[in-house]
């Protein structure tokens, strides 16, 4: 024995909006618009003007702003360039002025100086150690 | 037109697809350079900071020999700014090849006007020259740099690896018109500069001390001489000279003369004569050998072996103590001490003030000395009085300097410490001291210097108003075969204030006309312990008393 068979149900295919079919043309008169459409809307021959004014000055400013920023590397490259450029200037000024300051006040060139202003190094005998004598503190003394 | 353009395309799509790899790569060569950094050569300073040795930017002066049309008339305009002669220029600029250097290291302003004469081929390149700003001073301690950057002597040889730093590197890219491009990739490795020496030399100091040298080198005629001054505490060197020396500024000069670029102080070793009592007279005491009161008869020669000795002046058979011995610094004296004490005590007591090997003072080429491998009777005798035995300058120094210091051997030194990029200092590490000598051996040889120079031979190294202990020593020389010859070592090493030691100095003079220690050296002695007192500000001591002598045992 066997069942009948069963019809099964047909289901309906969803159907998108853009493909779906346009509607049947009939007879009936379509009804007027009651509002006017509005500007900007997309059309179907193009956009509207002012998106195209708008995208353009997006883009121009896009396009400027990264030349700006570029010119503004470059810029901040050269900038780097001439503060390194002037660091190791000064750095090589420091040693130079440094090595000045040693040869300047070597002992060579300052005794020669002192001989050419008619001072001499003292000889034996000219110099005389003085002894001094001490004073003792008090044991245990303070002020008072 | 539709095939020309297919071509296009499928070219294009080779370079683009096909042999992108390759182009990208290629480039990248040509925008991507890869330049090293230099690290700056670390200064060498004194004791305060002042520098003696400092890298300046130079040039070097090239040619393109290709490039050059009339060498002779490029030679005779450039030979005056370079101070050449125009014949010394011209193998450069005939040179067969594309490269040659016309002069090296010359100062940038003369480069400047080489370069202002726009000479067909002739360019210079940046590189760094070491400059000594105080000219001839301590220029073998200091030795010197090769044109290539590589320390060559002295401290700039020794430290060379601490000095140069390491050299960084750098890849960057950089536009056809060579400004670096900020967005591209840029890879550097920092270079480390080299680290500041901070030595022990005290720059006036080391001024006087070589003045003072030369004039005592010309007054006695003598061929050289060497001076140490050091701090028996901390064995800071304050001065190292020998005379001759040579400028560091021009160091070529010493390719054709290496004599006056050795720091002899080190380097050499001479047989220091009597210098050396104090060994013999420290083993004695240090041993329990020879009590201080005990009296030799000491005759002026004596037989060792098949050898006789002598005085260095002839005198009846005196009674003398230890003390009278040294103070009267009698050769026979000591080798009948020399004979109390024995062959291996002498040894060990040489040895261990440090004859025979470096003081580990870190300096190139320093050295050991000698010392007999095998004693006899009449090595014993020889060597205390200091021949048969060789010592540097330093290493005299060294003995008397454990002495000054109650006994303590303490590192001599010439470097203080370091001194980073951010100007800090750090202390070199110190070496552990050792006792050589008992404090009161040291005490004893104290009192027994300080009477050499009160009335002994030493007389000529007193300073009013201070008591100096020091010793005078006379020495043959031997020739290059190791037999002695009629040329002499003046020499004395002594310290000051004997009761509270500040300073030790150490002065030799090779071939005086006056070949006395007493005399030739004993002087120079005197004369930069005379300064240093005013510059380092030594005050007086208590003096120390007499040692026993014969007059005055009862």
């Amino acid at each position: 024995m066997s069942l009948p068979a069963r019809e099964l149900p047909t289901r309906e295919r969803p159907v998108s909006p853009r493909r779906a079919a346009p509607p049947a043309r009939t007879p009936v008169a379509r009804p007027r618009p009651t509002t006017p459409p509005q500007a900007g809307r997309r059309t179907r021959r193009g956009h509207h003007p002012v998106f195209w004014f708008f995208a353009g000055a997006v883009l121009s400013v896009l396009l400027l702003g990264l030349v700006a920023f570029n010119t503004l590397l470059v810029q901040t490259t050269y900038g780097v360039q001439d503060v390194q450029q002037r660091v190791g200037d000064l750095a090589d000024q420091q040693v130079r002025l440094s090595n000045e300051a040693a040869t300047l006040s070597s002992p060579e060139r300052v005794a020669q100086w002192a001989a050419s202003q008619g001072m001499a190094m003292p000889r034996p005998g000219d110099t005389v150690i003085l002894k001094v004598p001490g004073v003792a503190a008090a044991p245990g003394g303070g002020a008072g | 037109m539709c095939v020309m353009f297919v071509g296009i395309v499928i070219r294009l799509a080779f370079l683009q697809v096909h042999d992108q790899v390759q182009f990208e790569a290629l480039g990248l060569t040509q925008r991507e350079r890869t330049v090293e950094l230099p690290a700056d050569r670390g200064q060498i300073l004194d004791r305060d900071a002042t520098p003696l040795a400092i890298t300046l930017e130079a040039r070097d002066i090239y040619v393109n020999p290709t490039f050059v049309t009339d060498p002779f008339a490029e030679a005779q305009t450039l030979a005056p700014i370079l101070g050449l002669r125009a014949a010394e220029l011209m193998p450069a600029l005939t040179h067969d090849g594309t490269f040659a250097f016309v002069a090296r290291q010359v100062e940038e302003d003369v480069a400047q006007r080489v370069e202002d004469l726009n000479l067909a081929g002739i360019d210079s390149l940046p590189v760094p020259k070491r400059y000594y700003p105080s000219g001839e001073l301590a220029p073998q301690v200091l030795g010197f740099v090769g044109v290539d950057g590589v320390g060559l002597a002295g401290l700039e040889s020794q430290f060379d690896t601490a000095l140069r730093g390491i050299p960084g590197e750098r890849t960057q890219e950089f536009s056809p018109g060579g400004t670096p491009i900020s967005t591209a990739s840029d890879v550097a490795k920092q270079q480390v500069p080299g680290i500041d020496l901070v030595t022990t030399i005290d720059r006036q100091m080391q001024y006087q001390v070589q003045t003072a040298l030369q004039r005592a080198v010309e007054a006695n005629g003598a061929k050289g001489g060497t001076v140490v001054v050091m701090d028996p505490a901390t064995g800071d060197v304050y001065a190292m000279a020998s005379y001759p020396w040579y400028d560091p500024n021009n160091f070529s000069t010493c390719a054709l003369d290496p004599e006056p670029c050795r720091n002899r102080a080190v380097t050499d070793t001479f047989e220091p004569g009597s210098v050396n009592k104090v060994i013999t007279a420290a083993a004695a005491l240090e041993t329990g050998a020879v009590d201080v009161y005990r009296r030799f008869h000491v005759p002026a020669q004596m037989t060792v072996g098949e050898f006789t000795i002598h005085d260095s002046h002839v005198h009846p058979v005196e009674t003398m103590t230890l003390g009278d011995i040294i103070t009267e610094s009698s050769n026979i004296g000591a080798a009948m001490v020399a004979t109390e004490v024995g062959n291996d005590e002498m040894a060990r007591f040489m040895s261990r003030f440090g004859y025979g090997r470096q003081t580990g003072i870190g300096f190139p080429g320093e050295a050991e000395g000698s010392v007999p491998s095998a004693w006899d009777d009449v090595i014993r005798a020889t060597a205390s009085y200091g021949q048969g035995v060789a010592v540097t300058p330093l290493q005299m120094a060294d003995v008397y300097a454990t002495i000054a210091n109650g006994g303590r051997w303490v590192q001599p030194r010439l470097i203080r410490g370091t001194r980073s990029a951010d100007g800090s200092f750090h202390a070199a590490p110190v070496k552990p001291s050792h006792e050589v000598v008992r404090p009161d051996t040291a005490q004893m040889l104290t009192r027994m210097l300080a009477e050499v120079v009160k009335d002994g031979t030493g007389v000529e190294a007193q300073i009013p108003g201070y008591q100096v202990a020091g010793k005078t020593g006379t020495s043959r020389k031997i020739d290059d075969y190791g037999s002695y010859i009629d040329r002499y070592m003046a020499s004395f090493v002594g310290f000051l204030p004997a009761g509270a030691p500040r300073l030790v100095i150490a002065v030799s003079i090779d071939e005086p006309r006056t070949v006395y220690g007493g005399v030739a050296a004993a002087p120079l002695f005197s004369e930069i312990a005379r300064y240093a007192i005013q510059r380092l500000g030594i005050p007086a001591s208590a003096p120390v008393p007499p040692p026993p002598s014969a007059q005055r045992v009862p």
